[in-house]
This record gives structure tokens, sequence and C-alpha cells, in this order.
């Protein structure tokens, strides 16, 4: 029998229906190969009986004809989002023991649409970080290695587990949540697709909040189209998190045509920066090559503003990390010190020892910006920036349907590097952030494996509520590149 | 623009952290690092730009409004207070706050 972890969603739900193989097996499949990756550490929690149990109520429904959306699909959860009665880390000890009341409205909607939840993934802890090192519970490992090497790659973060998960088949498609890049980047050093849809079309609720304006889930996937699948299921307003909106869910499938004739696809020229490795460059160009041999038209733009949106970020970022982890406070919930004598005691006592040095420094940036006399100078003046930033955005989808873009300068670094200088890790989010500044769609697609063998990836970028246009570029791009991942993975 | 021990110690207070002296120089210096990069953004002409809070600025009709004053929720002490690192007579309990 073929190995059921290496077919696509879009194929497994064929089997399923016309009852090829059932969700148990395609369930148990990956089990076994949650069982054979453990060491690369992708997941916190394993859900496996649950799993098994759901499994086999997907295959009542099957045989029932009542089959949904989404039946039989072994999804992972990044360990942000809350699952009622399953343990929900954040990365952080200081969730360490919290199992949420309630679940959050996306894994709710997957779930009701036939997805079976495999377990939580590994992130960055509070999701900041570009590594997942950052996690109270150790770093994930990227299964990919360079050729020659069996030295340790960081699968990028902060959705690293997800990613790595979804590369190394322990899960078919995988939750991720992006606020500067965290769904695209670890997507791209993980040889998989990330999609950071729209500021708006996929609720937050219960999604454990970052950074509130900036914050947005999407799914990884090893196909363009299974991100579309997952997609229509996750998208739509929910009246729980109030900055959701209206929209009308298209058919995400539908816009996968594969016609790309007269599509006007830009190229930021401030993308070409320092830092930027010569062979993502060099696929850079071969990748708009493609979409202009598919028929598309390529035009050389200008985002004047990119260069400040990294330093944007990280004002507006940490300035609302700083005021959303406020309520952790070791009274209502999660980890409490030991030993505290009076409130005071237990608010400082708690935090320092709950959270990690990266967080710490988030919340201190956050709070310096936000404290009299700095808010004027930093905060407000970033917001204006990041008015500019968007507004850059808004005038060249004046004149090109998408932009495309490397997803990140570098292929995967090596664990433990880029530690140092907390510059340096920012600098990952280089192309990433600007779009959660604006609000608008990302997707990282692998093009190709460079010549240490380590997955490169393209970003396009579409205006506000673009998520079909870049798919469909995506797509195209997907079968032209024939990109694959390891046989041995 | 540096970022020396006194602001350090100044801003965890604020932020309710308590970190060791180690920590603070450290800190000092890697939060230094990231404010003398940030300082770039003064050279940008933001005149007449309003602050942008949220992408939606200009969508806010077409996100949840108001809707009717009803109770959708509740009833659920039991599932709020399972997680309280302590608790009695369904309240969360910490040390005595008034003297």
């Amino acid at each position: 029998m073929t190995d059921l972890t290496r077919l696509d969603y879009a194929s497994i739900r064929k089997g399923l229906t016309s009852k090829a193989f059932t969700t148990k097996e395609v369930v148990q499949s990956y089990i076994n190969k949650m069982d054979s990756t453990r060491p690369l550490n992708c997941y916190i929690t394993e859900c496996t009986d649950k799993a098994l149990k759901d499994a086999a109520a997907s295959d009542d429904r099957i045989q029932n004809n009542e089959a949904r959306p989404l039946e039989g699909l072994p999804l992972a959860i990044k360990d942000n989002y809350c699952t009622k009665g399953i343990l929900t880390t954040n990365g952080s000890k200081i969730l360490s023991n919290f199992i949420p009341p309630y679940e959050s409205t996306i894994t709710h909607r997957l779930k009701g649409a036939g997805a079976i939840a495999l377990g939580k993934t590994n992130l960055d802890e509070f999701a900041m970080g570009s590594s997942t090192i950052t996690s109270y519970y150790d770093p994930t490992i990227n299964p990919w290695k360079k050729e020659g090497s069996d030295r340790d790659l960081t699968p990028g973060g902060s959705s690293g587990g997800s990613s790595a998960s979804v590369a190394a088949r322990s899960s078919l498609i995988a939750l991720g949540s992006d606020t500067g890049g965290s769904i695209r980047q670890p997507a791209s050093f993980c040889g998989v697709v990330g999609l950071k849809p729209t500021y708006g079309l996929c609720s937050r609720f219960g999604i454990i909040a970052f950074a509130s304006s900036l914050d947005q889930a999407g799914p990884i996937t090893r196909t363009v189209r299974d991100s579309a699948i997952v997609l229509k299921q996750m998208a739509g307003h929910d009246p729980h998190d109030f900055t959701s909106v209206k929209y009308p869910v298209p058919d995400y499938e539908a816009a996968l045509t594969g016609n790309i004739k007269g599509l006007k696809v830009g190229i930021p020229k401030e993308y070409r920066m320092e830092g930027l490795d010569f062979e993502v460059s060099e696929w850079w160009e071969k990748t708009s090559q493609w979409l202009s041999e598919a028929g598309a038209e390529i035009i050389d733009v200008s985002l004047p503003h990119t260069r400040y949106a990294l330093p944007v970020y990280y004002i507006v970022a940490p300035a609302e990390a700083s005021s959303n982890l406020a309520r952790y406070d070791g009274v209502r919930y999660g980890y409490r010190a030991e030993g505290a004598e009076s409130i005071e005691e237990i608010y400082e006592m708690t935090r320092t020892q709950g959270f990690g040095d990266e967080v710490k420094r988030r919340i201190l940036l956050g709070t310096y910006v936000l404290s009299a006399g700095k808010y004027e100078d930093y905060y407000l003046r970033a917001q204006r920036v990041r008015q500019k930033v968007t507004d850059d955005f808004t005038e060249v989808f004046k004149s090109v349907d998408v932009l495309l873009t490397p997803t990140t300068p570098t292929t995967a670094f090596e664990l433990g590097e880029n530690t140092a200088d907390p510059l340096a890790m920012y600098m990952q989010d280089l192309f990433t952030v600007a779009t959660n500044l604006a609000g608008i769609p990302g997707i990282s697609v692998p093009v190709t494996t460079s010549r240490e063998g380590l997955p490169i990836g393209m970003q396009l970028i579409g205006p506000r509520f673009g998520e079909e246009v870049i798919l469909r570029t995506a797509d195209v791009i997907e079968r032209v590149a024939g990109f694959k991942l390891k046989e041995e993975f | 623009m540096a970022i020396n021990r006194s602001d350090i110690k100044r801003i965890e207070k604020l932020a309710k952290l308590k970190l060791s002296e180690e920590k603070i120089d450290d800190f000092s210096v890697r939060i230094s690092r990231v404010f003398d990069w940030v300082d770039q953004l003064k050279e940008v002409d933001v005149e007449g730009v309003a602050p942008m809070a949220s992408p939606l600025m200009d969508l806010q009709k077409h996100t949840t409004g108001l809707r009717e004053d009803t109770v959708t929720d509740g009833d659920r002490v039991h599932d709020v207070i399972q997680n309280a690192p302590s608790s009695q007579h369904n309240s969360f309990v910490v040390p005595k706050v008034v003297e």
C-alpha cells in the first residue's frame, strides 16, 4: 500500500470518498510518522488517542455519505491556538499548565469541517522569534540538512513546529500564525507553502494575542491547492472578533486556473538589498522569468518606505505585546511563583520566572515606547510611518496585481546562529513584515533547493483580500518549479 | 539612543519584572542596539500623516458593530476558575491587599 503521508489533502479527500482507504488508516500513518520523527521536536503536546477516536467517527460519516469539506484531514495546531481541554502553552513556562476552557474559532471551524487534530506544535515563546529556539520546550529541528552535513538547522519561526511537521510528514496541514513573517519564513526554510491572509479575513478569537493589529492566522501546507482548500474553511466573519471583516468568502480552489495571461507582476526594487543571498536573488530572477513565460507582464516598481517597515514593527509589535502580556499575573490562570508574600510580589516573581529573555526584552521595549515622554516620539511616530508603508502598497497596487519577492534573505541557518545580536535575528523578517503592517496577504511557495541542498521560497504579495490572485500565481509557480520534498522525509 | 541601567530599572517596575543585575546590563546593551536602529524613523517626513492603529481603520463598517445587549454566555464559574493557581468559594485567592 502507498504511504498515505505522501498524498496531499486533495488526493486524501478523493481516496476517502472513493473508499480507497479509511480515515483511520490515514491518521494511523501520521501517528507512525509522529513517532519516527519525534527527535525533531515538532509537537509540544500529542493528541493521538483522541485523533484515533475522531478517525473512527470520521469513517462512520464517510460510510453514511456525510463527509464534510475537510473530512479526515490530519491537522497540527500551533500551540498558541486555544483548544478546549487540551494544554495550550504558547511555548512559555507561564502557560505551562493552562488548559483552555474554550476553543479558538479557527480550530472550532476546522474540526467542525472534519479535520482531525494530531497535536499542538512548538513555537517561539509567545510567537516572538524566527527560529523556534526561544520556546520553553526546546527548539524544533528542521528536517532539511545541508548536503553532506549532519548539523541541525532551524526550521525558522515562530511557526517552526508547524512548518517542520508538514515537511517531515508528521502532519498533512498545520495552522500557523503570522505577526511579522511567522508563517512565511518557516514555510520557506522547510520547503512548504505558507499563507498569511489579509488582516481581518480569519478570526483571531482564541489565538493568544501577541500584537493584535498584526496577528493573523493562516495555513501551512505542502501544496498551494491545499492552502486554498483549508483557507476557505478558516475565512469569514466571526462575531467574537471585532476585527474580523464581513467579507464574502470566495471558492479559493476555483481560483487556481493555471492562467495568468496578462497578469501584472511587480518587482519592488527596494527588496534588492544588502544581505540578500546571491542564490536567492538568482532564483527570484528565474521565478519572474517563469511568470513572464506564462504570460504575465513583469513591471519594476518602487515601495520607497520598505526600509522603515522593520523598525516600525519593532516599536509597534513590542508596544502591543507589552499591553497584551500584562494579563499574565499569576492570579487567574497559568504559572504562579512560589513564596510570594504580597500581590506585588506575585506579579513580579511570576512574570520574572515565567517569561523567557526575548519576551522580557520585548515587554521592556514596548513599555518604554509607551511610557510618558516617549509615546509621541516613538509609538505615534512609528504608527505614522506605518501609514506611509501602507500607502506605498496602495499606490503600487493601482498598477500591478501582485508583487513577487523572496520570502527570506537567506536559506535556513544553524540552531543557535543569530542569537548574539538581536538585530541579526530581526532581519529574518525583512521581506515579510511590511505586509503585516499594511494588513495585506502574502504567500511563500518553495521554488528550488540551493546548491547546499536547502529550500528557497518566493513570496507573492497581494492587495487587501487578494488571496485569489496570490494563490493563482503561486499555483503557476508551483507547477513550473516542480519542487519536491526529500524522498527520505 | 542609549538605554541605560536607570531606564531599565524604571521600565522593569512599570512592566512588573525584576531582573538580576547581570540581566540589566545585558538588556541595556541589547535594547540600546535596537533603539539605535529604530532611530532611523526620525528621518521620515510624517507631517500631516495620522497614526495608523489598525489595518482596518477604513473598514470599520464591515467589522462587528453593536449588538443587542443580551447574555450569550455565562454560568461557567467552574470552567473559569479551574485554571486558577489558588481559589476558594469560586473566587481567585491572592495575599491580603488592604492593610
